[in-house]
């Protein structure tokens, strides 16, 4: 017993050493280390003493670690406001539904990019399809806006030429999600595809050749080869996407916001706005804020658990 | 090999600095504060210790600069050189001291929060103070009672000009009594009310009201100041609707709009409206009543309701912005809006729209008529009772030095400076002594040129009053409100004016004792604070069914009789109990 226990020690030293030993062999490389992780250390750890605000009654003159805790108190609050449920709902839907409809969008880009053979054709919808990603919501709600007004808008105008009604399709509460979710693939599903098309470079190339010269074609090869060759990636992806499920998109959505959808459109980003921070309660935003974060840690670990045990991918 | 790991050492170490950078800021902001505090101590030494021997009244400063917050949404325009411009100058030698303005383009709550939170506050700032617990009140009445505010009560009295801002009649007994001077703040004074009236011709006239193409009311023939109902508008909304009127650009039209977010829509409402100051209602049997459960208000949102509906009104409106607005009034796409007249004329101008289609020339509906069928009136408190504020930091750089410069402009001497500019440039006294613009300036005003503003400005004239100036007396001294009023004011404007006057309400407002009520902070919270009534309000007004809109509009009765385990009807219990308590109540 004690023998094992001190091999086990002795390799455990060993081991130790060996990456010691590497770390020391590629110390330049990881010198380049450095500037993430002091940016990981300034910009995410430093400010999460501020997460103490959550507990606490802020007041100005005292500053964060100086004011008074409260405990759960705005916690409390929340949780038994008449409008949590509504706000959590809304957020929920939001976010699931551009998951069903908005994570595949990307991995569909994807295949499809991945199957165009001339280049230029290839590189100029690449191109297109990035764009919107560096347009903001601002932009892009305005454009929305312009196109789909009744009053002269392209859409309307072109329904009233065929005789139809116009439709106030920003302001109606039916088509708000249609809205959110095709918006936000406009947007971001050609951003999204980049990480796709790195996996699907390294999809080995004698697997399809292997397949077509067992007759497959090319949906079989794309069933059979490149969705299973991209399996990780799209796991990994996954579990963020459920990981921010309460992450709905708090600027999109607060620009698309309007009376008649403000029922199903107000998030928990939009009411932490409204009722925390339009009114210097930093405390309350600060607890919704945790709220969001600690949900979003046990979701992830949950799809991350589920996702290891099914598709043998994870992220820790 | 050697090479490339010193290369690489260099590239990593230099990528570190870079992510370390952003970590400077403090060092940097402490220079800045550190320099800040040897100019304070500069500018208070040189300063008391001046005194020059002149009889000024006004002690003259060693060459001070103060930073200025115009802390309302949208950057109003500053001359390009804020320290050598002539007023500029003029007032520095004067008093020694220098204002550099700056403004926002946020949320003035989300702006005042930024600067209680981190403490950057500028020496002056300007911000909306409506009154009551909600919205940038409650922000600056939070930092005034946690230390963030520069205590004034002491200073005040030195400064003549600026000393009685704190009377009754400049401001009202509530607005004193419980935003002003509330128990919380402990006997001190942190804000100079703003933009306040020195006497009764002081009060602004803001021209609200309903106002038309003039081509619309002369196609349909009907004489526009005839409407005088909801009903009579209506018809006259659905008659506009039909006639299919085009735009400049030769579009369909827009029926009636509003600026930005929904302001003024009231003013489509204002027939079902009483002629009543707070939000609360006597009865007949002499029970008090909050407006939410009186019929009206069902009647006046259905109404709206009714407008949305039809097609009547710009679906749009509730979430647009000025600019916007501007471009619908501008282009003569809306046939009507409600709004301050005078910023419809500005919209016009914006586009040149008179003097491309003059036809289209903006005129007032109405005024409609209040519910009992009495002439609509502009209501004011004896005083204001909610007004712009102007505050200082505990840190300001120069506390006296920022008070000279507000007593300086609210004097006669400084008022024509900031406002006329210099004798016989920009202005000249009349027979009776009182300064007018000179001539080439009135006519351009007269013309609509717009251009004499932005050049004025540039020299620092005829900005800087609307920011500090209090308890005015422009009118008593000198005939009028604003430079050029008296000879060139817009007169559609000053004619309408006479249409909605002005009415000045004695008595206390009953808004003013309702906080006495023990779980007030409570109430608030749910039934005034936000925007909880103004979300269901709307969202009825696009509802598919006048049933559905009727029901959305109970529901949120119904929203504030069930919060709080029912609290809302102990409060109304309390509201009538406290109405008796007072002759002078004002409903």
């Amino acid at each position: 017993m004690n023998n094992s226990a001190a091999v086990i020690s002795l390799e455990k030293k060993s081991k130790r050493k060996e990456i010691w030993k590497r770390i020391k062999e590629h110390k330049i490389l990881y010198l380049f280390l450095l500037p993430c992780i002091v940016s990981l250390l300034v910009f995410s750890y430093y400010p999460m003493y501020g997460a103490t605000l959550a507990f606490k009654d802020y007041k100005y003159n005292l500053g964060i670690m100086g004011s008074p805790w409260v405990g759960f108190k705005h916690f409390e609050d929340f949780i038994t406001s008449p409008e949590f449920w509504t706000v959590t709902r809304n957020t929920i839907v939001i976010s699931g539904l551009k998951i069903i409809f908005g994570f595949p969008a990307p991995i569909i880009l994807a295949l499809l990019l991945n199957e165009v053979k001339c280049t230029k054709f290839k590189r100029a919808v690449q191109t297109m399809s990035y764009l919107p990603n560096f347009v903001s919501w601002v932009v892009v709600v305005t454009l929305m806006t312009v196109v789909f007004t009744p009053y002269g808008g392209i859409v309307n105008d072109i329904r009233k030429s065929m005789g139809l009604e116009a439709i106030f399709f920003m302001g109606e509460k039916n088509y708000f999600y249609p809205m959110v979710v095709l918006s936000d693939i406009w947007k971001n599903a050609g951003w999204g595809s980049i990480v796709y098309l790195s996996a699907l470079s390294g999809v080995s190339q004698e697997l399809y050749e292997a397949a077509i010269i067992d007759g497959a074609g090319r949906l079989k090869c794309t069933w059979h080869i490149t969705l299973p060759g991209i399996k990780g990636t799209i796991g990994i992806m996954f579990i963020f996407a459920v990981g921010g499920i309460l992450n709905a998109g708090f600027d999109q959505i607060l620009l698309l916001q309007q009376p008649a959808n403000n029922e199903i459109s107000e998030i928990l980003d939009t009411f932490t706005l409204k009722t925390g921070l339009n009114y210097g309660r930093f405390e309350y935003a600060t607890a919704i804020g945790l709220f969001k974060s600690v949900f979003a840690l046990v979701l992830m670990s949950l799809t991350n658990f589920i996702s290891q045990k099914f598709m043998e991918v994870g992220i820790w | 090999m050697k090479k490339r790991n010193i290369l690489a050492l260099i590239t990593a170490s230099m990528m570190a600095m870079t992510a370390l950078a952003s970590c400077g800021g403090d060092s940097e902001t402490s220079s800045d504060e550190s320099s800040k505090e040897s100019s304070t101590t500069t500018a208070s030494n040189t300063g008391d210790e001046s005194g020059e021997e002149s009889d000024s009244p006004w002690q003259k400063f060693d060459d001070v600069k103060l930073t200025y917050l115009h802390c309302w949404n949208g950057t109003p325009k500053y001359p390009s050189d804020q320290y050598g411009n002539d007023v500029a100058t003029a007032i520095r030698d004067k008093i020694g001291v220098t204002v550099e303005y700056e403004g926002i383009n946020m949320s003035e709550v989300e702006k005042l929060n930024l600067m209680f939170a981190s403490g950057d506050i500028p020496d002056i700032v300007n911000a909306p103070y409506w009154g009551g617990d909600g919205g940038e009140t409650a922000v600056i009445k939070k930092a005034a009672t946690e230390g963030r505010l520069a205590a004034i009560e002491d200073l005040l009295p030195n400064y003549p000009n600026i000393s009685d801002c704190y009377d009754v009649g400049i401001v009202s007994q509530n607005y004193l009594e419980n935003d002003l001077e509330p128990p919380e703040f402990e006997g001190h004074r942190y804000l100079i009310p703003q933009q306040t009236p020195g006497d009764e011709n002081g009060i602004t006239h803001w021209a609200y009201g309903i106002f038309v193409r003039g081509d619309v009311p002369e196609a349909l023939g009907i004489d526009p100041q005839s409407i005088k109902t909801s009903d009579d508008l209506y018809n006259f909304m659905v008659a506009a609707r039909d006639y299919g009127f085009k735009d400049v650009n030769g579009n369909d039209c827009i029926v009636a709009t509003t600026y930005h977010e929904g302001w003024d829509y009231s003013g489509y409402q204002a027939n079902f409206t009483e002629k009543k100051y707070t939000s609360y209602s006597l009865q007949d049997d002499g029970t008090v009543v909050y407006d939410v459960f009186n019929d009206n208000w069902m009647e006046k949102n259905l109404f709206m309701w009714k407008l949305v509906n039809e097609g009547l009104f710009d679906k749009e409106c509730f979430n647009c912005t000025d600019a916007q607005a501007d471009e619908k009034v501008g282009n003569g796409t809306a046939l009507m809006a409600s709004a301050q007249y005078g910023v419809i004329v500005n919209s016009t101008k914006i586009t040149g729209l008179y003097d491309s289609n003059p036809e289209m020339r903006y005129i007032p509906i109405g005024p409609l008529n209040y519910a009992d069928g009495s002439q609509l009136k502009q209501l004011e408190t004896m005083g204001r009772s909610g007004s712009p504020v102007l505050f200082f930091p505990t840190d300001c750089e120069n506390l006296e030095a920022a008070l000279t410069y507000i007593d300086y402009v609210n004097s006669e001497e400084g008022t024509i400076l900031v406002k006329y500019g210099f004798e016989g440039d920009t202005f000249e006294y009349n027979e009776e002594g009182q300064p007018r613009w000179v001539d080439s300036i009135l006519e351009r005003k007269a013309s609509g040129d717009t251009s004499y503003e932005d050049e004025l400005r540039e020299r620092g004239i005829n900005f800087i009053y609307g920011c500090f100036y209090t308890g005015d007396t422009c009118y008593t001294m000198f005939g009028e409100n604003n430079p050029g009023d008296a000879d060139a004011a817009v007169q559609e404007i000053e004619d309408y004016k006479l249409l909605r006057p002005i009415e000045r309400l004695e008595g206390y407002p009953l808004s003013g004792l309702v906080n006495q009520y023990e779980n007030y902070e409570t109430v608030s919270q749910f039934a005034f604070q936000g925007t909880t009534q103004e979300d269901y309000q709307q969202r009825a007004f696009f509802a598919a069914t006048e049933e559905e809109a009727r029901q959305i509009l109970q529901d949120y009765r119904d929203y504030l009789t069930s919060q709080e385990g029912g609290i809302f009807e102990d409060y109304m219990e309390f509201v009538n109990e406290i109405a008796k308590s007072r002759d002078d109540i004002l409903f």
